[in-house]
This record gives C-alpha cells, structure tokens and sequence, in this order.
C-alpha cells in the first residue's frame, strides 16, 4: 500500500472512530478538524471591557462550535480573532490554541499560522514554530517578518545554513529589516566568519548608530577576531547608554502591529507608557497615559501616573487637576497623598501642602519621604523644631540618608545648636563621604553655610574641576566658590569662580550678579573687564 | 548684595567504603555514566527525620514586591561537629504588625544530628535548636551569608532583610548575640544578597552586601497586566539601590562602611545575586553582582596598588558579562562561579526570567567572557523558566561541574489564576548534566531534570538553594527554600558511589589573623585549590559559602573523580590562600573517599 492511500485509509478510520464516539449524542457532527480546547480563563480581575470583551469573543467561537452545519471559515476567523485578543492580553497559550484551530479551519490564510509560529517562537517550541512559519511563508513566499522569525527560530535550532536562507529572504523583501540582518551577524559570528559578522553588525550602525545592542553584539565579533581596541570602544558605546531599550528596529510587521493595537484598556496603555518613558520618551509617555484616562476616567493609577508626568513636563495645572481626580477616587493611597503633597510644596501651596504629606504620613507612619519632605517644609518656612523631629523619624529608620542628615544638620544651626550642626557634618564628610556629585555639592555647600568655608571650598573645588560632572552643577560649585572668595575678602578669585560659573552655565544669573558684586568690589583694569566679557559673550 | 547658596575540624562521619567502580577516568570525553543514566533518582527526599519549617510570605491579595522574592537557606556547621546545620529564613505578614508577635513565623536553626547506621549509611536527625541559639530574627527576611567575621572559629550570620539587615555573632557555645547595631551593618535598605569574602586579604572577612530597589510598602505601586488583573511589579517601578561594601575592622565584628570610597556606591542596579572569585587570575579578590532588568556589574579589584588593598573598578561590559550575547540586559536573580570546562578559571551562571533563558559566561582566564549559553545548551533548555537559585555542583562526582537551577515565577502565569491557585508562580527545578568536551572542544550541559528524581517533578515557587553535603557521603545535596511553601532536603543518591577527595582549608594562628582559636579552625573563604592528577588533568575548586541565590552553601570542596581508585592518581595539591600564598601538598596527604583538613603553612611538600 502507497503512502498515500495509507493516509487515506487512517483518516477514514479516523472519522469513523469519531462517529462511534460521537454515537447518537446531541452535538457537532463529525468534523474533518481536531479542534484544540482552549481551556478555562480567568477574567474575574479583568477590565470590565476588556473582561466583556473577550467573553463575548469567545461566546461567538462556542456558538460557531455549536452551529449546524458548522461554517468553517467563520469559525476559522471567530477562533483567529479570539486568539489576537488573547495575544494581545498576553495569555500565551490560548492565544495558540486559537491560532492552531484558525489554521486548521482556514488553510489558506496567512494571518492564523504566521501568528501561531510567531507565538510559539516566543514560548521556546521552537519545533512546532518552524512549522508553523514554514506553512505561512508557503501562502505568503518572501514574506520579510515570516522570513525573520523562521531564520530566528532555525538559529535557535542550530540550522545555520536555514537561518541564513531566511535571513537573506527577508531582506531581499525589506532592505531596512535590521533584525534580519543582525540575524546575519549572529549566523556569521556562530560559523566563526568574523569579518562578515562585523560588516552585518557596522550595517546596522549605519543606519541605527544608538542602537546600543548592536554596539556589544559588534563589540564582541570584534574581540573575537582579535581587535581588542576596537572591541573595547564598542563595548564602551553600548556600556555608555547603559540601558538596552531603544534605539533598535527591526521588520516592520503589520500582522503584530495590529495585535498590539488590539490591546486597548487602561491598564495596557499604562504599560506601553511605562515603556515609553523608559526609553526616554516623555511624550510618547504623556501620550499614552493620556489614552489609559480616556479609556477609563475612574482609573486612579493611569490619572496618578499623567499627573506625575505632567509635572515633570511642566504642565502644573494639568497635573493639579489629574492629581485632585485621582485623590478624590483613591484618598487612603499613601503615594497619591504624598506626590500630591511634594507638587503642592514646590508651587508654595504649603497649608495644602501639609495636608498631604501628613495624610501621607497617617496612612504610612514610616514613609521616609514624607517625613523629609515635611521636614523641608517646616524649615523653609520658619519651623526648625517640627522639622527637626521628622528628620530625627528619617534618621531613625534610616542612619545615612544624606539629605536628612545635612538638612537636619542646618536645622540644628538655626537653633542656635551650631556646634552640634557642625560636627554632624564634619563627621559626614569623613565617616561617609557622598559618591554622588550632587551629594557632594550639597554637603559642602552646607558646610559653607555653616561657616566651615575652608572645608567647603577644598569640596567645592574638587567639584568644579572634576570633568566628568554636569557643567550646570561645576557651574555651581564655581558659584559658591565665588561667594568664598567674596567672604574673604579676596574679589580678584571671586570674579574668576563666577566667571567660570558663567562659561559653564550661561543661565545662570546668580553668577552675573556675583560678578558685578565682585567688579565693584575690586579696582580691575578696564581692558581685562571688557576682553572677559567679549569672552562671555562667545557662543 | 543678596546671593543665596545653592543650596571541618573534627573528623566527619562520612562513609570512607573504597570504590569497586570500573568507569574510566574523568578526564577526557564523557561516556555515558551508569550512575546517572539508570533508572535511579539522582536525588531523594530526605528520609526519616524531616525539617518542620513552611516559608510564610504574608501574601494578602495587595501583591507587595517583596512577598515573592525570598527565601534563602544557609547551610553551616554552627556547632563545630562535623557536620553542617541548616538555617531557614522566613517571611512572615506584610503591612500587618505579625512579626513582631510571639507567634509570629520566624527564622529557625536546625542542628544536624548526624549518626552512622550499622549499615555505614549515615542518617540525618534536624534538631530546632532556635529558641536555644538566642537568635531572634523576625525581620521580613530575604537571605543569610556565613562566615567567621571575628576569626575565633565560628561560623556566624549574617541575614538580609526587607528592612534593617541583622548580624549574629556566634559564641562558641550554641548561641548567638546580636552585633547588628555595634556592627555597624545594619543597612535599612531592602537587600537580598550578601558575601564574606577578605577583600583586602588583611586576615579577616568583609562583606558586601546587594540591594535591589527602593521599595516600601509606603511606595507600593498596583501593577496590572494588559488586560487589567492585578499584577506583581517589576524592578523597573522603582529606583534601584547602590550596594554596600563594609571593612572589617577586626575588632569584635566592627566593620566600617567603604561603599562610596570603594566606588561601590558608583553603580545602582537592583542586586538579586552575588559572588566572589578571582575572575582575572590576579591574585585578589572581585566581585560579580546579577542585576534584576538592568546590566550586571563586575567589580575588578585594582590589586596591590589600591589604596589599603581596597578599591575596584567596574568592568562587566568591558569584559563581555553586563549583558548577554545579544547585547540585552536580563533579569539575573541567582548567580554561581565555577570551572565548569575545567580551564583552570572560574566562569560564571546566571539564572534569568521566562523567555530570556539562563546565561552561561565562559572566562577565557584573563576576566574576559563570553556568553556561551547556547553553544552549551543551556539557553533554549531555560526558555520558559525564570530561574533563582543556582550552583554549579559535581551531582556524579565525574570531574565535571553540573549546574542546578530552581525555578518559581515572578509574573502570574494565566494557567494557575485559571485552575484556582492562590499562589499561581509555580514551576519546577531542573538539573543540567556537564557531558565534558566534545570533539569540537565545546562542553554541553544536558538537562536531566527527568533524572533528577521525584522532589523535580514538583512545581513550587523556589528561590534560595544551598549546597553541601549533609550527610558527609562525599557527595553534594542540595537545600531548595521555597517561597510559601516548603523547605526541600534533596540527598544526591549517585555521587558517593565514584571516588572523591574532600578538602577543608583552614587558617593558621599565626598566618590568618590574630585570633583564631585553638580549638576551631576558620575556613579560609576565597582559597582556591587545585588537584593535580595523573593524566595531566586538574580540577579546580573555590572555597567559598558565597553565590546561588540568598543563600550560603557549605564551605568545604569536593573534588569527584570517577572511577579513580588508587590515592596515587593525584599529584599534588595546590593551594592558593587568600592572603596570595601558595602551598603545595603531595597527593599522598589525602585520601580517597575522605575528607581531609590542610592548614595554611602545614605542606609537607
């Protein structure tokens, strides 16, 4: 017996088994397909939209079940549909049963086994995604993303020569596929060909230079090849951004662009802004989390979250209303009542302020940052005895926090407890000197305000001419230096300090100031005056 | 103007049977070991006494960061007999005031109360023995590192705490005092794990200790999956903390923070895993921290020219082991140093999160490495794991490094949320077998985990795992610490069955600082010693209770050798101390199938 008609034969003894197993019993009648179960999901704590969603999604697929006769291409799309959603809100294997039956029940659809290879690639059944891809790219040849997920999955399998194939398909279609090509590296650099590892790698630079990926994968084939020096500044580049997100793009893929698209709740769009700011993209962010509010107005983290971006942006009455909204849904939130608290405080609503950090504060007794930022409070506005006590609460729970110790250090100077102020400090600088530069400018600029200015300026000094720190906060350091140099009498080295303060950080005005205050108070030549400021005036 | 300011000693009861094994001899290509491939379990259950202690995290339906990260297990021998005990850190409520309740789950010490059977098997007897120990850790807890931090012969703790960390010195006479405050290392920040190790190599130990991220339950965030269920956060919610590095000032267990002058305090990355080796082959000490999302850190020791003998500098990118092959930064948790391609250097594991695969760094000696994960089959065999605890351990005592890794979700997985579980992050461990060089030179770890025995077709929520060998068998057990679950003894059933040598390497009175006991040896941590054999072969080992996840492991070495039967199949023995002596031992000083103590400055070479 051929092959064939033995094929034949096993699927006719096949379907009689399912009628003698069907029997008499109400139901579907015999199908040709064997339909994957998808199993129970848990939609409890879903979003109700999307909870009703993906019930109504799968309610279709069991009427379609149920149907006589049963409409195969409409049972094919309700299971495809249901398994992008599925897709979408991340449950995995549903998603691949769903796509298994879609592919079953539409053979000739390139949508349902691309997406199921794709789904299977990202659970590691790297077997079943070839097949998948493989019957995808037979309905759709040359299809750029089909072509890259096939070639990643035949790397994952140790098929070099299959991966490249595929590789080099998805590029011929799209000449931009990055992925692709960076798959091309790592086939090169696998076969021990270097070189051309090292030119796929440099490609993609070319068109992407801050994809910090590629940097290290170059970095790598680099030193493999024994160029360490070239290795080690391309490992320094991708070190240099420190994270991995951004910077990279592969294919463009529709069919997974639409999936993305699918999920549309609040809580996904707070996801896709958490991404976005991650990358570094405060607009993409504010962008999103707005979607996440219109999609659900009574959404207390997504209005939190805008709100929190929003002041960082600047848009402070944006964030005022966004943080009152989501106050009003969620007052016992301690971060809600201490954000709100900490904005409040920098725009000078202090009554309101205090309200609710101490709102903060009764939800959360040991909630550091609010004891500091009350702390902060208080003293700014003339309270050194209860801003004493919460950074006393700050010190208890935690000895080193740097900023409460120097902020408490000068609250005990305005209580006329200097000495105790003073040696706090001393003790800081020497027992734990901050790393941070910041750290270390606000400790020396309270020993300075303390009147140690001899230690104060050896930090300062430091500081201003250490060349890896921002030129905004070398600014400053030259600035403080200068009003030393003011306090000693010594207007010639105040002048260059804010000079220097000014080359560093143009905007800054203090530094202005200092210098004409230090002009007066000096009989400089004209000419030096005027060639200084010609060299200001320089772009 | 108005401008304002800007403002072992005793003797073990192991079983010293000698081989009547007939395998060939570890070194070379693999054949297939009879041992491992029989229908056998690698490793059971403990038998007859059982450990009574149920890791409680306090979970409550609010999904605290913290309630699924810990636990870590110490393995120890606290009382000096010979043979090691157990610490088990608990959890315990969240947001409630349970811990500080008599009632309230707490840490525990069991005492191993090892006997020799007439049979010449040993039996393990656990013995509770906290209450009497005086330790009182009801911290919400996270991990335990070991070491003798004032060198009288003790071994003492150090725990890890959601909240303010503890240190408990060891008295000598089974209890313990709290040296947490006048130690000066009792951080506040939320940390996981922590290393002794003599960084300075002045004599006595330091520590390190990894924090992970700024996290209170004052700052708990509700995280939400795309379809809006409630979801535990990632690391990426919050800032990450700088680390901490302390001096021991070798005064009574005092030490003296030098994070920030060190250049620790330099680089924050939400530390999970750390351990110690000397990765560049320079005589001194680093350090290799797994980072939770952001990229590893590697702290390269500057050598002799640092000022006091202390100071690094980070070198994890330059080096090739901040981020994995394809240039991304992974999830690291656990993390173990180990020769597994016998080299004579130690490469590094990494467990990581579901669907970015375990990494595998190979050194290539000089501090250079390169992710290898695929090429030794460990990358597609962890694909839906997110592994913590890990350690590389020799399971057949072929010559060959294994690797163990547990496993447990961080993220809920829908299957479990469907199917009711309340706590939906289970999934099981697994075993992977070094097979030693291929033809090519390249070494494969196959996944064994059907092997491995009943306890691995368990599905928990594993996190810290210690290893040693408890019943002095010459073989390397394992201790999983499950969160909300659990503790699992696992005995390896196959490893004494080939020869082996086991070291113990203690210090000298007068080599290895000013006070050590004269009836307790310290174990010399961060010693590395090698075996030369016959066939030309050697195997290196680090003495170290440092890596895996949370958790410290026991501090002595074992060295499995296959069929080899005859003592004068090794040559020599190298020891490289802490403090950069070297001594060598003639093979003859060991014994098969024992343990044996070599003391800094007894070579009888």
């Amino acid at each position: 017996m051929s092959q064939r008609a033995r094929a034949w034969l096993s699927r006719i003894l096949a379907s009689l088994l399912l009628l003698v197993a069907t029997g008499c019993e109400p139901g579907p009648s015999p199908t040709p397909w064997s339909l994957v179960d998808l199993g129970p999901v848990s939609l409890e704590a879903m979003e109700p939209q999307v909870r009703q969603r993906l019930h109504d999604a799968r309610s279709e697929v069991e009427a379609l079940r149920q149907a006589q006769p049963i409409d195969s291409a409409g049972l094919g799309e309700a299971y495809g549909e249901l398994g992008r959603l599925y897709q979408a809100y991340e449950l995995p294997q549903h998603a691949i049963a769903c796509y298994r039956n879609a592919h079953q029940l539409l053979p000739k659809t390139f949508r349902w086994p691309y997406l199921l290879g794709y789904q299977l690639y990202l659970e590691g059944d790297l077997a079943h995604a070839g097949e998948a891809l493989a019957a995808a790219l037979e309905l759709s040849p040359g299809n750029p993303p089909a072509h890259l997920w096939a070639g990643h999955t035949a790397l994952g399998q140790g098929s070099l020569a299959d991966a490249a194939a595929h590789f080099e398909r998805a590029i011929a279609s799209d000449a931009t596929c990055a992925g692709a090509r960076f798959g091309l590296g790592e086939v090169a650099q696998e076969a021990g060909r270097l070189e051309d590892a090292v030119a796929h790698y440099r490609e993609i630079l070319a068109r992407q230079p801050s994809a910090s990926r590629v940097h290290y994968a170059l970095a790598r084939a680099l030193r493999s090849n024994g160029n360490e020096a070239k290795a080690a500044e391309h490992f320094e580049q991708a070190a240099s951004q420190k994270t991995t997100r951004g910077g990279w793009a592969s294919c463009r893929d529709p069919e997974l662009e639409a999936v993305k698209a699918l999920a549309d709740s609040s809580a996904a769009a707070l996801l896709r802004a958490s991404e976005a700011g991650l990358s570094g993209s405060a607009a993409d962010e504010i962008a999103e989390l707005r979607k996440a509010v219109m999609h659900n107005g009574d959404d207390a983290e997504a209005r939190h979250a805008l709100a929190s971006a929003l002041w960082q942006a600047g848009d402070v009455s944006g964030a005022m209303s966004h943080f009152e909204r989501a106050l009003e849904l969620r007052p016992d939130d301690a971060t809600l009542n201490y954000d709100f608290g900490f904005v409040l405080a920098k725009t000078n609503d202090l009554q309101r302020a205090e309200q609710h950090l101490q709102r903060a504060l009764e939800l959360h007794p040991d909630y550091l940052e609010a004891h500091l930022m009350l702390g902060t409070l208080y003293q700014r506005h003339g309270h050194p005895e209860p801003a004493l006590v919460h950074y006393d609460r700050v010190l208890a729970r935690s000895p080193h926090q740097l900023s409460a110790r120097l902020q408490r250090a000068l609250t005990l100077a305005e209580l006329d407890r200097r000495p105790e102020a003073v040696a706090e400090l001393r003790r800081l600088a020497t027992e734990s000197p901050p790393s941070i530069p910041q750290d270390k400018f606000n400790l020396a600029s309270a020993l300075g305000m303390l009147g140690e200015t001899e230690h104060s300026a050896e930090l300062l000094g430091k500081l201003a001419r250490a060349p890896g720190v921002q030129p905004k906060l070398r600014a400053r350091a030259h600035f403080n230096l200068g009003m030393i140099a003011l306090g000693q009498q010594a207007p010639r080295q105040a002048r260059e300090h804010f000079l220097a303060a000014r080359r560093l950080d143009p905007d800054l005005e203090q530094a202005a100031r200092g210098l004409r205050e230090a002009d007066r108070r000096s009989s400089i030549d004209e000419s030096e005056l005027v060639a200084d400021d010609r060299e200001l005036s320089t772009p | 103007m108005s401008v304002i300011w800007f403002g072992c000693a005793g003797e073990p009861a192991g079983d010293m049977t000698q081989s009547t094994g007939t395998l060939t001899s570890p070194a070379g290509a693999m054949t297939r070991d009879p041992r491992v491939d029989s229908d056998r379990p690698i490793f059971v259950e403990a038998t007859g006494s059982k450990i009574d202690f149920v890791h409680v995290n306090g979970m409550s339906g609010a999904l605290y960061f913290s309630e699924h990260v810990g636990p870590g297990v110490a393995l120890f021998d606290y009382d000096n007999d010979g043979d090691l005990d157990l610490y088990a850190v608990q959890g315990g409520g969240l947001g409630t005031p349970q811990n500080s309740t008599p009632a309230a789950p707490q840490d525990r010490l069991f005492r191993n109360d090892l006997t020799r059977e007439a049979d010449g098997t040993s039996r393990i007897r656990w013995v509770d023995v906290t209450t009497d120990s005086g330790i009182d850790a009801r911290g919400y807890g996270m991990g335990v590192a070991t070491g003798d931090i004032d060198n009288d012969g003790w071994i003492d703790l150090y725990l890890t705490n959601f909240g303010r960390n503890q240190l408990w010195r060891n008295r000598g006479d089974g209890t313990f005092e709290d040296l947490s405050q006048v130690s000066g290392t009792d951080a506040p920040e939320w940390s996981v794990p922590a290393v002794f190790a003599d960084l300075d190599r002045d004599g006595w130990l330091d520590l390190f200790v990894g924090n992970y991220v700024d996290y209170t339950l004052a700052t708990h965030k509700r995280c939400r999956q795309p379809s809006g269920a409630p979801e535990y956060c990632g690391p990426l919610s919050y800032e990450p903390v700088a680390d901490r590095l302390y001096r021991n000032l070798g005064n009574g267990g005092r030490f003296e923070d030098l994070s920030a002058a060190v250049g620790i305090r330099d680089a924050k990355g939400g530390a999970l895993g750390a351990t110690v080796g000397d990765f560049n082959g320079d005589g001194w000490p680093d350090l290799y921290v797994a980072n939770d999302g952001v990229p590893n850190l590697l702290w390269m020791h500057r050598g002799a020219s640092a000022k006091d003998h202390l100071a690094f500098h980070e070198r994890a990118f330059i080096s090739g082991s901040a981020v994995n092959a394809l240039g991304q930064a992974e999830a690291s948790m656990g993390v173990s140093a180990g020769d597994f391609d016998r080299d004579g250097d130690e490469d590094l594991f990494m467990t990581h999160l579901t669907r970015e695969t375990h990494t595998l760094y190979r050194n290539d000696g000089s501090g250079q490495f390169d992710d290898a994960s695929k090429q030794a089959g460990v990358a597609m065999a962890s694909w839906d794991a997110t592994g913590f605890g890990t350690g590389w351990l020799d399971c057949d005592n072929d010559g060959w490094l294994d690797l163990l890794a547990v496993n447990g979700a961080v993220k809920t997985i829908p299957e479990q949320v469907a199917a009711g579980d309340p706590h939906p992050l289970r999934q099981p461990n697994q075993l992977f077998r070094n097979l030693g060089p291929d033809t090519d030179g390249s070494i494969r770890l196959q996944e064994i985990t059907d092997r491995a025995g009943p306890a691995f077709e368990l599905s928990e929520v594993s996190r810290g795992a210690a290893f040693g060998d408890l019943d002095n068998d010459g073989d390397t057990d394992v201790v999983i610490a499950n969160n909300h679950g659990p503790l699992r003894v696992l005995i390896n059933s196959v490893g004494q069955d080939a020869s082996w040598v086991g070291l113990r390497l203690v210090g000298s009175p007068t080599a290895s600082g000013p006070r050590v006991s004269e009836t307790a040896a310290r174990d010399m941590l961060g010693t590395w010693v090698g075996l030369d054999l016959t066939d030309g072969t050697s195997l290196w080992r680090r003495v170290s209770t440092a890596g895996s996840y949370a958790s410290a492991s026991d501090p002595r070495v074992l060295f499995g050798l296959g069929s080899v039967t005859p003592s004068e199949s090794i040559v020599r023995i190298t020891v490289h101390w802490p403090d950069g002596s070297v001594e060598t031992w003639d093979g003859g000083h060991v014994a098969l199938r024992s343990y044996t103590t070599l003391q800094q400055g007894d070579s009888r070479t």
